[in-house]
């Protein structure tokens, strides 16, 4: 028997489960998968309907959980089995070797200026490289290095090693291997998250074909201070800003035909919020939301939508829409339907609210714990009305998008109810 | 019992300038003639379409006789020039379908020939007696349909299409390739009307003729709404109510479809055999080659040399060592009928086309119209149940055989692109065969900017509705194939070859070098690259 729980994920959802089960007295192993905890929030440059710094209030949190006594933070790392039941549970963790030491890093960023290599950012959604001796972003947690093996000359190649010649601190190791830990833990919360589904299989969205055709999570990195761009909205064909935004509704959401029916629940608002924000940057932007329902069901989600209409002067158009482009001038052309009429209308800039879809990862880590997946992938609940997040195994809970589509708040939600009733299971486990 | 004699009953077409003037002498000067024909008149010979002949014998004439002024005479300076075109064509299509050219006759009778059109009259009359009564069966009338039941075969429409999953998002109106042009049409109105009870309209509403069923609404509906089954649903209904469609060739090629529907005669549909093709009445491949013999008849006057597709697709096989079937009993696949509503003559001739193959042995047919492969492999199953035959197009066929090894092409890179049609594209998923058998036979596909699932339309589908907007879709789909720097457009499609060049060689609004790059089909290509 252990009081130990483990959360499987490092998004804000695990975030928040953490750190309730570190404040009941539990002993919390965070599993997370990348080199930092922080998760898709991270990305994020503001979130609705409060338009907070999504990276503001979420950094103290991360840091909270990181610091906390009672946690164990294990990122760049991955469950690969478990055994056992309710109350004991014998979890193998895949530490992946990152080549530094984290005792030793403090994460001064000397060597990334030695590292030759370029690598598109995952963080950035390619919009810009890093290293491959690299911190997914500013904020990271743990605020260490790590090194991509693939993309390492020194460790694919044997060449190199200027990396290790700048480290003041002696961190860098290029021969660490990757460990196996193995923990006891009496539950589980998974809170694995969700990716943002590729939309150039939709070819007439035009993504990937049509330079100023971008994703809302792109635009998201785009806008944000910190961001590639620094803040700057560019076009890709001319590094000009935009000024007539168009952004499409239910990319590869409610479409059976692509194997997506459900709602990914939060494009209406980011959008409408990305679409307020290009206003705030700049007055002379006109963005358009082309949508096929307005889903704003939350508290103030509608008065943020007529906010948006009011006060900044977005053009909400009832249709779904289609992408062509004007090949000399590079400009989206948005192709939509009023009233059984097809009309079309150039933009500066489209921005694709693309679905969320479950990590791929997801499926597999179903099966080491023995869970369900639905067939988009989402992990499936055992009772979905009044005890949302409990799974067919005892013991083993779920939070965040990993569960079905939820936005922030309610991922919040989950995370603190999943450690609720983590500790519920250990003490009735008699733990 | 006494045997009736036989009486012709002959529809004779008079110009009104030279014929009907020269009839008009015939009977002022009291001359004798028989009274079997009757006698319709019109403007000019040139009026006279290949489907009025048709249509006279489909529904029990026994003869047709077109007349009109001397060559040189026309009040109109060519209108008899065309006439001597198309009625030339009419003879040949009459041989094809079994009929023979005896059963018409083309005579110039100008106002000063009462005698010659006595003459004629008595001469006809005779040759159809002898001839016999045609050979066609007798058409019983149509019943009328009962207007209180469109709500219910509506109901049932969709039902079976999925119509009441519409969310009127719209996606179909953003794709669909009439709507781009025609802006009183979208495939999501069309169903929205029928599933708000607004029935009535099956009978006059055009909106069903203007849809060209290339089924871009179909595979961009996020709720796979089935719009085309939905459109071929109400043109069935629509039909019985005479809201029929504007057919191309004036309604001939339906006639001579459906013709081969109701008809016993034998045809004469193989004149494209040419002696070094290798073919065979017996065994394990068919080759089904569809209407081509009798396109290749009807647009003999255009540059399209159709016999040469079925003569490149034989001479493939030969060369893998097959040696296929081809069949003079086989008819058409009554994919155009079908799509124009006609759903009995569909049955009618996949009986007839279901024996021809099974009587052949074959376990494998091939196509090269992928209409017909679509008839077959959708509409006929959905009747019958699964055939215990195999069904591929000539493109997956070549794929096959080059995989084994059994085709060799020659060296020289020819720089071409493919034209998706819809059927082989969006309604059968056919989209990589094609483009690996050219890519076999050492061609750089270059694709053009709308390709695959979304490429555009040829701009007619079964002969329906040509109108202004086929033509704008015609020279959308040429501008794009010119613009990659292709040495030709590959079809895969009988069809899109016919409509696509039928927009090069008329007049249109662009300049004819933004849109003059060669047509081709998929066979001869291949064939041509054969070592």
């Amino acid at each position: 028997m252990t009081k130990d729980v483990m959360v499987i994920g490092g998004g804000i959802a695990g975030i928040q489960a953490a750190l309730d089960l570190a404040d009941k007295g539990m002993i919390v192993h965070l599993v997370e998968k990348t080199p930092s905890i922080g998760g898709r929030m991270a990305q994020l440059d503001k979130t609705f309907p409060t338009n907070d710094c999504s990276i503001c209030i979420l950094a103290p949190k991360m840091a909270d959980c990181f610091s906390h006594p009672n946690t164990n933070v294990i990122t760049y790392a991955e469950v690969v089995g478990v055994e056992g039941k309710v109350g004991s549970f014998k979890v193998k963790v895949l530490k992946k070797a990152r080549y530094v030491d984290e005792t030793k890093c403090t994460g001064c960023g000397e060597c990334l200026e030695k590292c030759p290599s370029k690598v598109p950012s995952e963080f950035e959604m390619g919009l810009s490289n890093r290293k491959a001796i690299y911190m997914p972003f500013m904020q990271a947690v743990p605020r260490v290095m790590t090194i991509d093996k693939e993309h390492c000359t020194m460790i694919t190649k044997g060449k190199c090693g200027n990396c290790k010649k700048a480290c003041k601190r002696e961190a860098i190791d290029y021969e660490m291997k990757d460990k196996i830990l193995e923990l006891e833990v009496g539950a589980i919360v998974v809170a694995t998250g969700f990716d943002s589904w590729d939309p150039s299989s939709a070819t007439e969205y035009g993504y990937g074909r049509y330079p100023n055709v971008f994703t809302a999570l792109e635009y998201e990195r785009m806008i944000n201070a910190a961001g590639p761009t620094h803040g700057h909205i560019e076009r890709r064909s001319d590094k000009k800003r935009p000024i007539k935004m168009a952004f499409i509704q239910c990319v590869g959401s409610r479409n059976p035909q692509v194997g997506h029916p459900y709602c990914c629940s939060v494009c209406c608002m980011h959008s409408t919020k990305e679409s307020m924000l290009a206003r705030e940057h700049h007055d002379d932007m006109e963005s358009t939301i082309f949508y096929k329902d307005m889903r704003a069901c939350a508290k103030g989600f509608w008065e943020y939508i007529e906010r948006a209409k009011r006060d900044y002067g977005v053009r909400y158009v009832n249709s779904d829409a289609t992408v062509q482009e004007n090949a000399e001038t590079h400009n989206p052309i948005v192709v939509y339907d009023v009233g059984g009429r097809q009309q079309s209308e150039e933009f500066d800039m489209v921005v694709l609210a693309t679905t969320l879809v479950p990590r791929k990862e997801t499926l597999e880590l179903a099966k080491v714990l023995g869970l369900k997946a639905d067939e988009f992938g989402f992990l499936e609940s055992s009772e979905r009305i009044l005890e949302f997040g409990k799974t067919v195994v005892p013991g083993i809970y779920l939070a965040g998008y990993a569960a079905g589509p939820a936005d922030i708040p309610e991922s919040v939600a989950q995370g603190s109810s999943a450690a609720a009733k983590a500790v519920e299971a250990i003490v009735q486990a008699g733990g | 019992m006494t045997e009736q004699k036989f009486e012709p009953s002959i529809v004779a077409f008079c110009c009104n300038w030279c014929s009907y003037a020269g009839a008009d002498l015939a009977g002022v000067s009291r001359m004798q003639y028989p009274t079997n024909a009757r006698v319709i008149r019109v403007m000019c010979s040139g009026r006279i379409e290949p489907y009025f002949i048709l249509k006279s014998l489909e529904l029990g004439a026994d003869g047709v006789l077109v007349t009109g002024c001397h060559i040189g005479d026309c009040h109109y300076i060519s209108g008899n020039e065309e006439a001597e075109k198309r009625m030339k064509m009419t003879m040949e299509v009459l041989d094809k379908l079994g009929i023979g050219r005896n059963r018409m006759r083309l005579e110039w009778i100008s106002a000063s020939e009462g005698q010659k059109f006595a003459q004629t009259m008595k001469d006809f009359t005779e040759q159809i007696r002898a001839l016999g009564p045609n050979p066609l069966p007798k058409q019983a009338g149509q019943k009328k349909p009962d207007p209180a039941k469109i709500k219910d075969v509506m109901n049932r429409i969709i039902e079976d299409t999925g119509a009441f999953d519409c969310v009127e998002c719209g996606k179909c109106t953003t794709v669909c390739p009439v709507a781009k042009y025609n802006p009183n049409f979208a495939p999501r109105t069309v169903v929205l009307k029928a599933s708000e009870g607004i029935v009535e309209n099956v009978q006059t509403n055009r909106d069903v003729w203007t849809c060209v069923t290339c089924e871009m609404c179909n595979s961009m509906c996020p709720y796979k709404v089935d719009y085309s089954g939905f459109i071929r649903g109400m043109r069935a209904e629509a039909v019985k109510y005479d809201n029929v469609p504007v057919c191309s060739q004036g309604g001939l090629m339906q006639e001579v479809m459906r013709i081969q529907a109701d008809s016993t005669v034998k045809q004469s549909r193989l004149d494209w055999l040419k002696p070094d093709l290798k073919v065979a009445d017996k065994g394990e491949v068919f080759y089904f080659t569809g209407c081509v013999s009798y396109f290749d008849s009807i647009f003999k006057e255009r540059p399209l040399k159709l016999s040469g597709i079925p003569q490149a697709v034989v001479r493939i096989m030969n060369k893998a060592g097959i040696t296929p079937v081809v069949s003079n009993d086989e008819v058409c696949c009554g994919h155009d009928l079908n799509w124009t509503g006609d759903e009995a003559a569909l049955k009618k001739l996949m009986k007839k086309n279901v024996e021809t193959i099974k009587a052949s042995g074959a376990k494998k047919v091939v196509f090269s119209c992928p209409e017909c492969l679509r008839t077959f492999n959708m509409d006929y199953q959905d009747i019958m149940g699964d055939f215990d035959f195999e069904m591929v197009h000539i493109s997956e066929l070549v794929d096959d055989l080059v995989k084994e090894g059994k085709l060799k092409f020659k060296k020289g890179q020819k720089k071409v692109t493919f034209q998706d049609s819809c059927r082989l594209g969006r309604h059968l998923g056919i989209y990589d065969p094609p483009r690996n058998a050219l890519k076999a036979a050492d061609a750089q596909v270059v694709e053009m900017d709308n390709n695959r699932d979304k490429a555009l339309c040829c701009g007619v589908s079964a002969w329906a509705t040509c109108d202004e907007t086929s033509r704008k879709l015609q020279v959308d789909r040429l501008k794009e194939a010119k613009k990659t720097g292709a040495e030709c457009l590959v079809t895969g499609c009988y069809k899109c070859l016919i409509h696509l060049s039928c927009a090069q060689e008329n007049k249109t609004q662009v300049p004819k070098e933004q849109i003059d790059i060669p047509i081709k089909d998929l066979s001869v290509v291949i064939a041509e690259a054969l070592e």
